[in-house]
């Protein structure tokens, strides 16, 4: 071997050693979590990595984000033959890969890509400096635009030795296939230099070999970890859909949720090394827009810290010894996320909805929550509520029969479905049955059903609440009294479907109750699309409104009901403009996970339904605002009254205007 | 016939008899008069010389003295009384439903073998009967009761009858005594009285009091309420929930265990109304009451009440107000 | 170090009350219980002295079988034994009665504390916590909302409230009696998860048959209030009632 070779075999040594250490104690953090079926609902997986790990496709809503990320993927996918090819001819000198006739498209897509790639670093040298997204800004950008010009140097340096090599041979270097490269060959021969073509190949070569190892060392320290464990991400992420939180396990029982990062399965723990800082979840987090301790992107990475203590070297928690030997470094509300902040998360899940690499930000909140549920550590308001919960199904703490004065007051005579057969069980929800703003709208609906035709009934005081929130505050044990309190109302009838007017009922129901008739589960705006699609209801006039639309986190981001409604409004007439962030980036009003119960937020400088309010209002001519959920409904009515805007915005439900248009 | 004796025990603070005392004063002497009984103001102190020229509603003053009986220890207390009350003959004891009188209640009932109404809110007598009137379960219920046997004791609730109708014009006579049994080794010591801390506003000096209940619903909310208490040069109050939550210190609670105030306007903002508050508010001048349940108990002892929501009624009250003094 | 504390079950006003056909008791089938509230301030305390000191903590309920759910709340929250006193219907909220069947049971227990609340929302004699003390001849001192023990046991240095925000500092010897008005911390929350485990492994001593004994008093006549004069309500929206409102203080001359 000469001396190049030495060199070269230090260099590779050097940085696999490197590469390999690092990726060793990852590997070694992960394996502290607990274990996790993965090899179930392998399709679903399968379509999740074609779709999300290799396509990409989340980083398509924002378009040029999309299109450099892809320019650069496909670089390092075509490159890495390329690598192979390089490094082997090292030591055989003109050593190419044995691909045979694929040798000449392989050369023609790594060309292509690498110009592409080029084209991409670019654009995002460009994003990070000149245009400066906001979530791009809440993380240094010197190391992510150092790594950029890294990328950078292997790509430019990749096609100038092509270049150099087509200069000296074009045949041997295949310059048929590569036109990029010839180009640039083309460029040299013309300037002149053709003599410093064979010094310009190896410069290159050698440049091109360091800054790709150098990378190769040191990526997997930074945030570029994600170009290895992303797919696998993507891959090992929970198949069942979001609205399913998982249950207790029963060893758990005793103490529930999580406390240290080993309470967290390693899929969970594997979420931190795919994280790549992009900020996605922080920019789309209302909590930490409205200035509470809430940051999903820096808790992704203070788990990254978290799962690399190496024990003994951090000092113990007081139950070391019963934690297994879990130090304060790996304490979850120590060293991750302080209960302040995760009392503060509404579960409105736009940060997993908007995570490239299908991190699960909220599991990890939800399981801490059950941690300090199971500690009675609760935000002020929310033990009365619980306690309310447990004594009378409803967090208002009254009487079951008040569950039913909204029936009585209105003078209707609404069927009991527990004592005869409907089409339809009507699960009418806490809010719309005690808060006496949301009433009105529950009789509304009552009417719009009877003008329908539709065979319904309810449960009247057999329903409780669903639990959707009770067990998004993390008390399982509440839950599931609760779910087995109703669905034993909901045996003694007999129905085919069920519609709800709240989507927290909604998604309950639907993920994380046993379904026992096989009907459907669907939401009232779901319903009333069907029923005005098949002509069962007719509108009699047209609704002239400017009318702007929120779309609830329950039904729109969580289960993927964004059309119905929009529907409906069409065939209302309404003049429909969309919200600036509509549909799976449609705002949180605020109300979620327990929070409408809590007393104060610590920290919130705005509240989210303030903002939300603001920002339709802010749209020209828009003189409504409809909203499909209760919980919207009284926290944005709030809203517009702090924020003085009675007369320009009203806050109406669909229901009131499928009423008016009757 | 011998009159029939009811012995009301009084309370005191510094030298000076308490209001709940004067209210209960009022209340047996009413009663007595009205069945021709004698009424006994009783009170146990160190130092009988403050209470020497009291003109208080009673036929005659008992001081019993003893140097333990300068504070108000319930076994001090609970060794003298069942004597002193054996000698006086008494057909009704009177306390009122306080700190002191609950902890005296269940030993006197012992010692006496009588039965004890607690939480009265009426009292009269027909015949030879006392008929008593208890409130309970929140102020939900009302129950008569009738002490059965040759001795009764009540129990009466601060705000029943009128401090004022506890003193008369004439001073009546006065039997110094001192105590029938020894007070040593009391199984109780009282070490001392704190005084709470005075720190910024004393609310049961202002004429003018706004009274955040649980319907305020947060800590930041009180802004609003102090901006409306400074249009009226009034002062912020509370209740015992939101001073447990620690939005306001316990020098603003009013109520059984706070202040006891008589505003000339009491505004009662979210505010339910249950009896451990409303008797240290009940005898304000107006009582106005804002709460989302119409049903709420506060309605029960306000003059004026809505049903409007406190949060924005507040702002707009504190505008016109502004606007009112501003024309004037 | 051993602490009972004496759980109550008082009907919960938040449903309906509906007052028997006899007029003078509440209707047994509408009635639904809860904890009285102080009583669960008092075990809530019994709780901070143990894991303070450590203690050995008694719960004892008295009622039907409500009483029961509470033990299985009280020993998931912390307690280490359960004791149940049956107490038929027509004599719940009679605790002179009540006072008679535990003095007894807890004379030959020896407890160096018995808590209670110092008030319950159904009572209207004289209390639990009094007559229990003087039966079993302890000091007791009520309205009680902190206390510290000394480390041999043999003081408790209490915190009692008087009226207008007042606080008395008592020095009682031990055993005692103590009325609690409020705990040191507000009633921990105890999951349900917690109270359905407890209420599986719960073992509950049944407290034998009372003697008999005289009643408290008991009322002649039970009606439900609220028949009283009300509150003139001013009607309309937010801008009409602060309408209202200024007029009636400008006619007082208070605005």
């Amino acid at each position: 071997m000469n001396l190049d070779q030495v060199v070269l075999t230090g260099i590779l040594g050097v940085s696999a050693l490197l590469f390999l250490v690092r990726v060793l104690s990852i590997a070694r953090g992960v394996r502290k979590g607990t274990s996790e079926v993965w090899w179930d609902h392998l399709g679903v997986r399968i379509k999740n990595v074609v779709l999300d790990g290799i396509f990409q496709r989340k980083l398509y809503r924002e378009r040029p984000a999309g299109i450099l990320h892809a320019f650069i993927f496909w670089a390092f996918v075509f490159l890495f033959f390329s690598v192979v090819e390089i490094v082997v001819a090292g030591y055989i000198p003109g050593w190419t890969l044995p691909l045979g006739p694929l040798n000449g498209p392989l050369y023609l897509g790594q060309d292509l890509v690498a110009a592409l790639g080029i084209v991409g670093v670019v654009m995002a040298i460009y994003r990070r400096t000149v245009t400066k997204p906001r979530r791009l800004m809440h993380e240094g950008n010197r190391a992510a635009i150092v790594m950029l010009l890294f990328i950078l140097a292997i790509l430019v340096s990749f096609l100038l030795y092509t270049a150099a090599r087509i200069v000296q041979n074009a045949a041997a270097a295949e310059a048929a296939w590569r036109p990029v490269s010839g180009i640039l060959a083309t460029l040299l021969s013309t300037a002149g230099g053709a003599g410093i073509a064979p010094g310009l190949e190896s410069a290159m070569w050698w440049t091109h070999v360091v800054a790709l190892f150098t990378f190769m060392a040191w990526f997997p320290y930074t945030k570029h970890s994600h170009i290895i464990f992303a797919v696998f991400n993507v891959f090992f992420r929970k198949p069942e859909p979001a609205g399913a939180m998982r249950p207790v396990p029963p060893e758990r029982a005793a103490s529930p949720g999580a406390s240290t990062i080993r309470d967290l399965s390693w899929v969970s723990l594997l979420n931190a090394f795919a994280c790549t800082e992009c900020g996605r979840c922080t920019d789309n987090c209302p909590a930490h827009e409205s200035g509470t301790a809430m940051d999903p992107m820096h808790l992704m990475m203070a788990l990254r810290d978290a799962v690399l203590v190496r024990a003994g070297t951090q000092a113990r928690t007081a139950g070391a010894a019963a934690d297994g030997g879990a130090s304060s470094g790996e304490d979850l509300f120590l060293a991750v996320h302080s209960p302040e902040a995760v009392w503060s998360c509404m579960t409105c899940y736009a940060c997993v909805d908007g995570c490239p690499v299908s991190n699960d930000h909220v599991s990890k909140i939800l399981e801490m929550r059950r941690q300090l549920t199971a500690r009675g550590e609760l935000r002020a308001g929310l033990q009365g509520a619980l306690e309310s919960f447990s004594r009378y199904g409803n967090s208002f703490k009254a009487p079951p029969k008040a569950r039913t004065k909204w029936v009585r007051n209105g003078g209707l005579a609404l069927r009991d479905a527990r004592k005869e057969p409907v089409d339809v069980l009507w699960f009418v929800g806490d809010y719309a049955s005690y808060d006496a703003r949301c009433q009105a709208l529950a009789t509304r609906t009552a009417r719009v059903f009877d003008r329908a035709g539709l065979s319904f009934g309810l449960l009247h005081e057999g329903e409780w609440n669903s639990g959707n929130d009770v067990r998004r505050v993390g008390e399982e044990g509440l839950f599931e009294t609760l779910r087995d309190h109703n669905v034993e109302s909901m045996r003694a009838c007999s129905f085919h479907d069920i519609v709800t007017t709240d989507p927290h009922t909604y998604n309950t129901l639907k993920n994380e109750y046993p379904h026992a008739n096989g009907g459907r589960i669907l939401h009232y705006t779901e319903l009333l699309d069907e029923l005005v699609r098949s002509g069962r209801l007719r509108f009699s006039k047209r609704l002239g409104y400017r009318v702007t639309y929120h779309d609830p986190c329950y039904l729109g981001r969580y289960n993927g009901v964004f059309d119905a409604p929009r529907r409906i409004l069409a065939a209302l007439g309404v003049d429909l403009v969309e919200m600036p962030r509509n549909r799976s980036k449609s705002f949180c009003c605020g109300a979620g996970g327990g929070r409408i119960w809590m007393e104060d937020i610590p920290g919130e400088a705005q509240r989210p339904a303030d903002l939300r309010v603001k920002e339709a209002a802010a749209l020209e001519g828009v003189t409504v605002l409809a909203v499909a959920c209760p919980k919207d409904y009284v926290m944005f009515t709030d809203a517009v009254k702090a924020a003085g805007l009675e007369g320009s915005l009203q806050i109406r439900d669909i229901i009131e205007l499928v009423e008016e248009a009757l | 016939m011998i009159p029939r004796e009811v012995v009301v025990v009084a309370e005191h603070v510094g030298g000076l008899l308490t209001d709940v005392t004067l209210e209960i004063l009022a209340g047996a002497y009413e009663m007595a008069r009205s069945v021709g009984w004698r009424v006994t103001c009783l009170i146990l102190a160190e130092d009988p010389k403050p209470f020497q020229a009291l003109p208080l509603a009673a036929d005659r003053v008992v001081v019993v003295t003893d140097p333990l009986l300068g504070s108000p220890n319930p076994a001090a207390y609970a060794r003298v009384l069942p004597h002193v009350v054996k000698d006086l003959s008494a057909r009704l004891v009177v306390l009122g439903n306080t700190s002191l009188g609950i902890d005296l209640a269940g030993a006197l009932s012992h010692d006496l073998g009588a039965p004890v109404v607690s939480g009265c809110v009426g009292l009269r007598a027909e015949g030879d009967r006392i008929i008593a009137t208890s409130r309970l379960c929140g102020g939900k219920l009302l129950a008569q009761v009738e002490p059965p046997g040759e001795l009764g004791i009540v129990l009466v609730m601060p705000g029943t009858f009128h401090r004022e109708l506890g003193m008369r014009d004439a001073v009546p006579p006065l039997d110094i005594r001192s105590s029938p049994v020894p007070l040593d080794n009391l199984p109780v010591r009282f070490v001392e009285l704190q005084e709470p801390k005075m720190g910024d506003v004393d609310v049961t000096k202002a004429s003018v009091l706004i009274a955040a209940g649980r319907g305020v619903q947060s800590k930041e909310n009180l802004v609003l309420l102090e901006a409306l208490a400074k249009e009226l040069g009034g002062a912020v109050c509370a209740t015992r929930p939101v001073v447990d939550q620690g939005w306001l210190p316990r020098t603003r609670q009013v109520g059984r265990s706070g202040m006891t105030v008589k505003p000339r306007l009491y505004l009662a903002l979210g505010v339910s109304g249950a009896p451990e508050h409303t008797e240290g508010m009940k005898a304000s001048g107006l009582i106005v009451a804002v709460n989302k349940d119409p049903d709420a108990p506060i309605f029960d002892v306000a003059h004026y009440g809505a049903t409007a929501d406190l949060l924005e009624l507040v702002p707009v009250l504190t505008e016109k107000i502004r606007e009112a003094k501003g024309t004037q | 170090m051993k602490i009972a504390v004496v759980l109550r079950q008082v009907p919960d006003v938040v449903e309906e009350l509906v007052i028997s056909d006899d007029g003078r008791s509440l209707s047994e089938d509408d009635v639904m219980y809860l904890t009285n509230e102080a009583d669960d301030h008092a075990l809530e305390e019994a709780l901070v002295l143990k894991a303070r000191a450590g203690a050995q903590v008694t719960a004892v309920s008295a009622g039907g079988d409500e009483a029961k759910e509470a033990l299985a709340t009280a020993v998931a929250k912390g307690a280490d034994e359960a004791i149940h006193v049956a107490v038929p219907f027509e004599h719940r909220g009679d605790n002179a009665r009540l006072a008679s069947v535990l003095g007894p049971m807890m004379k030959s227990a020896g407890y160096d504390l018995i808590l209670t609340g110092v008030w319950a929302a159904d009572q209207m004699d004289a209390g639990l916590a009094g007559g229990l003390a003087t039966q079993l001849s302890l000091p007791y001192v009520g309205g009680l909302v902190s206390m510290s023990l000394d480390p041999n046991g043999a003081h408790a240095v209490v915190r009692k409230e008087f009226p207008g925000g007042r606080l008395g500092v008592l020095e009682v010897s031990l055993p005692a009696v103590f009325g609690i008005q409020s705990a040191e911390q507000p009633p921990r929350y105890v999951p349900v998860s917690k109270v359905l485990a407890a209420k599986k492994a719960l073992r509950v001593r049944e407290q034998g048959e009372p003697p008999a004994v005289a009643a408290g008093v008991r009322a002649s006549k039970l009606v439900k209030s609220g028949s009283e004069a009300k509150a003139e309500m001013l009607p309309g929206a937010v801008p009409q009632v602060a309408e209202a409102i200024v007029r009636i203080l400008r006619e007082r001359g208070i605005a």
